[in-house]
């Protein structure tokens, strides 16, 4: 793997693009120089050590993770509908899902509000036949989650479906496999790679949220404040505390991200192999 | 800059003194003061500060100069509720009851301090189910039915649309929160920003104030 890739890799660039390339790594830095240098350091353990700190990021944990999970459970077969059947308004339907990426969080939010809200439009018959609110509880910041995560893995996964070979999956069909069993057992693992691309950023994508979260899920200790969610809003009492929580944060990102090496980014590795 | 609770009273106030003094373009930021008061100490350029509580100019004090802050208007709380008050909640005591849930703001922002001192006094400990970012957090968990009540400030209750009604506090418990305004002497503009000031705490703008629920100061 490794061979292959470094071999495949050396081409010459203009010097200009890579100018502008080591441009915007300055630029992607420079604020967390900026963060690095203004975070008081002496309150690092009496931050990480309080537990409301640590019920937040338990709370980012859990409902991060439930999330991905959810968005990939929901997100594979969309991203698969939407890749190998070509119906009429395909494009709506998959611009109405991937909607959420661009639109502010707030505004998700407040729709999540007034629709599975407890008053919401369909929220309030949860409430009164099962007695199930997704406000106030940690289920309604996993909701808010996954609004703002899915389009991440959809996106991801469609574009690797839509390159895969569907040679291999119809070859496994003739020989009397299902399409679930083909999809299983053939189409997935080709696309193995885009399919953890994707859930990481979903993942991530969910752990950083929160304007949808405070929105719809509100803001209280153990059941809806994320860390996110505590870190903007310690900006206002105690801004050392929001600093020091920031990078928790970035930390946590950045291992993630670097463990999603390069090989996982390209879309169709199995197939190459 | 001024304190979120101030927007529509301040938008008018704006376009009345901007029709009087037509060479002065007032541009206005709207924010939770301590918010407010936090980026002005970080460099944000204002002219003029109005907050909700008197602390945030203490907080400006350490690293911006101004004028002495004028209190220029008044707002007291109350209680707001759904229309119709489903949940028969008719004072500061239903604010405890299981049943009915209660928005509020998140430590540090004024309008939690004088809920937190209203309650003391009060003796009451409310069912809160969440902390909002600022007031309009609060009446959007009340206006779409989330929460069932939170705790504004009277002005907030002007102008909301009808799907949200106030329950008055009783006078002798209630708190009145005082509206400072001052010009900040570092501001580029602060003869325009002086008669911006002067103009708040006229006649004319006392009366826009009142018309926003705002009480004399």
């Amino acid at each position: 793997m490794t061979d292959a890739r470094s071999h495949r890799r050396h081409e010459r660039l203009p010097r200009t693009a890579v100018l502008l390339a080591a441009f915007t790594v300055v630029f992607f830095c420079l604020p967390f120089i900026g963060l690095l240098w203004r975070t008081p350091w002496t309150r690092l353990l009496d931050v990480f050590g309080d537990s409301t700190t640590r019920d937040a990021l338990w709370l980012s944990m859990r409902t991060s993770i439930t999330a991905a999970i959810v968005s990939v459970f929901l997100g594979v077969p969309l991203a698969w509908t939407l890749a190998s059947i070509p119906f009429r308004g395909r494009n709506i339907v998959r611009s109405l899902c991937l909607i959420s990426m661009v639109l502010p969080p707030v505004v998700g939010g407040i729709s999540l509000l007034f629709s599975l809200g407890r008053s919401g439009l369909f929220g309030r018959y949860l409430d009164d036949w099962f007695g199930f609110r997704f406000t106030f509880s940690s289920w309604g910041v996993v909701v808010a989650q996954v609004f703002v995560a899915l389009p991440f893995l959809v996106l991801t996964v469609e574009g690797a479906l839509r390159q895969a070979d569907p040679r291999f999956s119809e070859a496994a069909r003739s020989l009397g496999a299902n399409s679930w069993y083909a999809f299983r057992r053939v189409t997935l693992p080709s696309i193995r790679s885009a399919l953890i691309a994707g859930t990481v950023l979903a993942w991530a994508r969910a752990f950083g949220e929160f304007g949808a979260t405070i929105t719809f899920a509100g803001n209280y200790p153990g059941t809806t404040r994320t860390l996110s969610i505590a870190t903007y809003l310690s900006l206002e009492s105690d801004p050392g505390r929001a600093m020091v929580l920031s990078i928790m944060m970035i930390v946590i990102s950045f291992v993630v991200l670097v463990s999603l090496r390069d090989r996982w980014l390209s879309p169709t590795d199995g197939a190459r192999r | 800059m001024a304190a979120s609770s101030l927007t529509d009273a301040f938008e008018r106030i704006e376009a009345d003194f901007e029709s009087e003094n037509p060479d002065i373009d007032v541009v206005m930021v709207f924010g939770a003061s301590s918010t407010l008061a936090k980026q002005i100490v970080d460099g944000a350029k204002a002219d003029i500060f109005a907050s909700a509580d008197i602390t945030q100019f203490d907080e400006l004090s350490t690293s911006v100069t101004g004028d002495e802050p004028t209190i220029f208007a008044t707002n007291r709380l109350t209680i707001l509720v759904k229309s119709g008050n489903p949940k028969a909640i008719n004072g500061l005591d239903d604010l405890a009851r299981d049943d009915v849930l209660v928005a509020t703001a998140e430590e540090g922002v004024p309008i939690r301090t004088y809920t937190d001192r209203l309650l003391t006094a009060a003796g009451v400990t409310a069912n809160f189910v969440t902390f909002e970012a600022n007031v309009a957090g609060i009446v959007t968990k009340v206006s779409s039915g989330a929460a069932d009540a939170g705790i504004v400030y009277e002005s907030d209750v002007v102008g909301t649309e009808s799907s949200v009604q106030a329950v008055a506090i009783p006078a002798d418990v209630n708190i009145t929160a005082r509206y400072p305004i001052a010009a900040l002497t570092n501001s580029t503009h602060l003869t325009d920003a002086r008669r911006f000031v002067d103009y708040v705490t006229s006649t004319s703008g006392r009366a826009t104030l009142i018309d926003f629920g705002f009480g004399e100061p």
